[in-house]
């Protein structure tokens, strides 16, 4: 993901017309971290370091910050008309695409 | 600012402990993501909040170091100098008497005391001061008033049992002058309460705790040992023992005699519960040696089960008689038994080679160096005069000297005699109204014996109490009487000697085998020996001669070693046991160490769960 950020990204695919729907990809570890202690964060896209100390005691922080960035994504397509669908990374590929994706209206 | 417990300082070791884990802890563990975004965030939220982002990291690390800095700070107790409320002063007496050697109180009744005045010191609060007394033969000041428990615990611990009797009189009078003008003053007695001293001390307002140690009486001992002459026949000697069963039970013993390390006679001994046996033995003996007595008794007290005596060969005393002639006193003198005699009219020589000399009414051209027994002399050194005084009427004598033993002086008359003062090296033991009569005494290891009149213008020659008197005088002045007498001393009482050569560093054999130097005074022969709180056989050392003394405890009271309930002061007053006082015990060291603990548990848990 643009470390920039997905806004303007998906705002040039509107503009240029395109019928935009957002599958958004975590790891579980991305959502629900289980290693704590002193961390040395490396991005696996652009190799980027970054230094985290994190226990137990900051997994509530931690998941609130993501579930307030889920929220304002979703917020985010809604006001434009992209679907969005949340698939975690351990996800049944079937479910979501026969499943998901079609209640989504993807496709029929 | 000063520290009470600055040993708390070796604590700070723990410092470096607290950041060697704190450099373990930074070793980042890597951990690859898809995308490092969520966490920016999560850190961008979270610091937002956070105050000294950039003491962040160390924050932790400052605050812990903080935490056990004051910890330590606070266990090393520092004050300032400052006013405050005035504490209380406590006086701890410790009896380190021979009876508190008893095992009753496993390891010693010592130990216990040891122990029990350590808790008291525990209760001590931050004002209260105590000092700690032994006593001992003599009372010794083992630590003055502080309020520096290690000061007071170790002082405490370096208290030993000694071999002698309770001398607890002089420590309560010490402890009394200490606690004068004290607002707040208490005394702490330590003891068995085997002490027959304290009968003499009045305690006036002084508020006295008594600690008894001890939980029974279960003794035999040995509490008299004496050797004597045998009157039947002189090639023997008698020696007298008294034993004791102070327990509660009957004492089954064997009774040992020992001459010179060898056992001579040996006799069985029923003693009944608090029953008081006299024992005779008679003896053959040769030389000079040492008579011992041993009781195989295996009860609380070792020290009494044994007892030694020198016994040295009674010799012939030589004495130099100097007169023109008095034939009651020549007759007095040769009726004494085991003597010989020598009369002459002048002394020349001033080391006559005799035990003592007689001078009747003769000042001699050289005064002599031996014990001398003086009549109506004067002498420079040794008593002036210049006045007489007629008829002078006699008022008082020291019938318990041993000069006047069975001597009685009321049917006396006496024409003249020399007016003196006391001197120095003297005591007066028989006075009239204007002058002293009779003067004995001791200077520089001689012995004299000074009368101030003219026997034969007396009518006491003509009495029996003369003869008496010229009996007792020989024995008093024989060096060989004297010398017996000095070479059996009680524990903890001085030993006296004369060396007969000069030059030579004189050194004491102690019991224990270990050698000790003797310091004699320069210019002197005599030596004095204080160091006697063991018991048993001492042997002093010089050139080519010994000396030999034994030191007994021999003492009913020690004996008698049955904890007291109470003490009796004074004619009217009474101790009883005291329990720990009340008090507030500070248990913040132990708050603080806790403390310490859960941090250092703290960081060792956060170390497990964060590798």
């Amino acid at each position: 993901m643009d470390p920039e950020g997905y806004e303007e990204g998906l705002k040039a695919l509107l503009g240029r017309g395109f019928h935009v729907h957002v599958i958004l990809v975590l790891s579980r570890e991305e959502l629900e971290p289980n290693v704590y202690g002193d961390l040395k964060v490396v991005d696996s896209e652009s190799g980027t370091v970054q230094e985290v100390t994190f226990g137990k005691y900051r997994l509530k922080a931690y998941q609130k910050t993501v579930n307030a960035f889920l929220e304002q994504f979703k917020n985010f397509c809604r006001k434009r008309a992209i679907g969005f669908n949340l698939a975690p990374s351990d996800t049944d590929l079937d479910q979501l695409l026969l499943s998901d994706l079609r209640k989504a209206m993807l496709w029929k | 600012m000063n520290f009470l417990s600055p040993y708390a300082f070796w604590l700070a070791v723990t410092l470096p402990i607290v950041l060697v884990f704190y450099l373990l802890k930074r070793r980042r563990k890597v951990q690859v993501v898809a995308s490092s975004m969520l966490w920016r965030k999560f850190l961008a939220e979270t610091q937002a909040s956070a105050p000294f982002q950039k003491l962040r990291h160390h924050w932790l690390l400052i605050f812990q170091l903080l935490i056990l800095a004051l910890a330590i700070l606070a266990m090393a107790r520092p004050y300032f100098s400052g006013n405050v409320s005035e504490g209380g002063l406590l006086v701890v007496i410790m009896d380190t008497s021979a009876s508190m050697q008893s095992t009753d109180v496993p390891p010693t009744r010592m130990d216990a005391a040891i122990k029990e005045a350590g808790d008291l010191i525990d209760t001590l609060s931050d004002t209260d001061q105590m000092m700690i007394l032994a006593a001992g033969r003599q009372t010794r000041v083992l630590q003055s008033a502080t309020s520096e428990k290690n000061k007071l615990q170790r002082a405490l611990k370096s208290i030993e049992a000694s071999d002698t009797s309770t001398y607890l009189l002089d420590a309560f009078k010490l402890a009394r002058t200490l606690a004068e003008g004290q607002k707040l003053a208490e005394i702490h007695l330590f003891s068995d309460g085997a002490a027959s001293d304290l009968n003499k001390f009045e305690p006036t307002d002084l508020n006295i705790s008594y600690h008894p140690i001890g939980t029974r009486s279960d003794n035999v001992g040995i509490v008299s040992l004496d050797v004597r002459p045998n009157p039947d026949d002189e090639t023997t000697r008698a020696i007298f023992a008294g034993v004791v069963n102070y327990s509660t039970n009957r004492a089954d013993l064997i009774v040992e005699l020992q001459w010179n390390d060898q056992t001579i006679e040996a006799r069985p001994l029923e003693l009944e519960p608090g029953s008081t046996d006299s024992q005779v033995f008679i003896a053959p003996q040769s030389e000079n040696g040492i008579f011992s007595l041993k009781l195989n008794s295996d009860d609380d007290l070792a020290i009494d089960n044994q007892a030694s005596v020198v016994s040295l060969l009674p010799k012939p005393a030589r004495i130099l008689l100097v007169t023109r002639g008095n034939r009651f006193l020549e007759k007095a003198l040769s009726s004494i038994n085991n003597i010989e005699l020598t009369a002459v009219d002048q002394l020349t020589d001033a080391s006559p080679d005799v035990d003592l000399v007689v001078l009747d009414k003769i000042t001699p051209l050289a005064w002599p160096a031996v014990n001398t027994l003086a009549m109506h002399v004067t002498h420079t050194n040794w008593i002036e005069s210049a006045n007489t005084v007629e008829s002078p009427v006699i008022v008082d004598w020291k019938a318990a000297h041993p000069l006047l033993r069975f001597v009685q002086l009321d049917d006396v008359q006496i024409a003249e005699t020399l007016e003196v003062k006391t001197p120095n090296w003297a005591m007066s033991v028989v006075e009239s109204t204007r002058t002293p009569l009779i003067l004995a005494g001791e200077k520089e290891g001689q012995r004299m014996v000074w009368t101030g009149f003219d026997t034969l213008q007396s009518t006491w020659p003509l009495r029996i109490s003369f003869p008496i008197f010229i009996a007792n005088a020989v024995e008093w002045l024989n060096p060989m009487t004297s010398q017996a007498s000095m070479v059996n001393v009680r524990t903890g009482d001085a030993m006296i000697a004369t060396l007969e050569e000069t030059g030579s560093n004189p050194v004491m054999l102690l019991p224990d085998g270990q050698k000790t130097s003797v310091i004699a005074n320069p210019g002197s022969r005599q030596v004095i020996f204080a160091d006697t709180l063991r018991q048993g056989i001492y042997r002093l050392q010089n050139g080519s001669t010994e000396v030999v003394f034994a030191s007994n405890l021999a003492d009913a009271s020690e004996s008698d070693n049955g904890p007291r309930e109470e003490l009796n002061l004074g004619g009217y007053s009474q101790v009883t046991r005291t329990g720990q006082k009340r008090a507030d015990l500070e248990i913040w060291r132990w708050l603080v160490l806790a403390a310490l603990i859960v941090l250092m548990l703290e960081w060792w848990y956060y170390h497990k769960r964060t590798a």
